[in-house]
């Protein structure tokens, strides 16, 4: 009797889409980390608060497919990245991470996400998908 | 008049359509509710590219692009571009003519598109990114109101298309 897999191959995409989508997150939060390590201006006021802060939602599909947000809770962050009146300073002030970042590490993004995919799918540690879509490839 | 010719000629076409664009409900262009300064850069309105004076004051803007890959699309001549608009006032009790612009800025983004020879720009979405800006803590200045707005565009620039064969 004739069974389709087609349930189970469609929820193993689901999944990888899932993993990939978590490894491409924690590429872009691990920079943007490291963008805000030395805080907006000059480093003197850093307390890690910026730094802790940075984290990820879990994966979710819609109507448009699988997305992932990342973020924070902190609205100095949104401040910074988008501008503000600064009290201390007197004047407007604008220190972007979060965008330039994002732009910066997309391919490094999407490399994750391709390699994480492949291998949930079966493409194996040591097999060509696994390694075509590696910044770490060696070819 | 500015064309695609450059990165500069993009900016000062999306620039001169968001100052010179009039609502078919009327209402005044963004140029005269943005108000204009004496003399420089913001003498036909005060949308600055890339950013403001720093004794700015009334309502003033700030245009840039903030992503358009250069290696394009569609044989590589075209590009997929996003510009940064953010409009600012103060106090806060104008927040309500600075969302009454950003609604302007939707409308004259709304399908348009300029066209000429060796080169195109066509508006594409107009996304409100977060919309205003929430001032609600220090040390941000409350009293300052800010709406950002996100213009996504494709472009086939004169200065790309001349090397199409």
């Amino acid at each position: 009797m004739y069974k389709s897999n087609l349930p189970q191959v469609e929820s193993r995409m689901r999944a990888a889409s899932f993993a990939g989508l978590e490894a491409a997150a924690a590429v872009y939060e691990n920079a943007v980390k490291d963008e805000l390590r030395g805080g907006y201006t000059s480093g003197d006021f850093v307390t890690g608060q910026s730094v802790s802060a940075v984290a990820h939602s879990e994966p979710e599909m819609d109507s448009d497919g699988a997305f992932i947000l990342v973020g924070t809770s902190l609205l100095h962050n949104l401040y910074w990245e988008l501008g503000h009146q600064n009290l201390f300073t007197r004047r407007f002030e604008r220190v972007e991470k979060w965008v330039p970042t994002f732009y910066r590490t997309r391919e490094q993004q999407l490399a994750a996400f391709q390699r994480v995919y492949l291998r949930f799918m079966g493409g194996g540690a040591g097999g060509f998908g696994s390694r075509a879509a590696s910044l770490r490839s060696p070819r | 008049m500015a064309n695609t010719g450059s990165w500069g000629g993009v900016e000062q076409l999306i620039r001169q359509r968001l100052l010179t664009f009039v609502s078919s409900t009327g209402g005044g262009t963004l140029a005269q509710r943005l108000g204009s300064t004496s003399s420089g850069s913001g003498a036909d309105g005060k949308l600055f590219l890339d950013q403001a004076p720093d004794n700015v004051t009334g309502f003033w803007a700030v245009l840039r692009i903030i992503t358009a890959p250069p290696n394009g699309a569609d044989g590589r001549l075209m590009i997929k571009g996003t510009a940064e608009l953010m409009i600012h006032g103060k106090p806060r009790a104008v927040a309500s003519t600075v969302k009454g612009m950003a609604t302007l800025v939707s409308e004259a983004w709304l399908e348009w598109s300029h066209t000429e020879v060796g080169g195109h720009l066509s508006a594409m979405d107009a996304t409100p990114s977060p919309g205003l800006v929430p001032y609600t803590a220090d040390p941000a200045d409350r009293e300052l109101v800010t709406y950002r707005m996100l213009l996504d565009f494709r472009c086939t620039p004169q200065f790309l298309l001349k090397y199409a064969a």
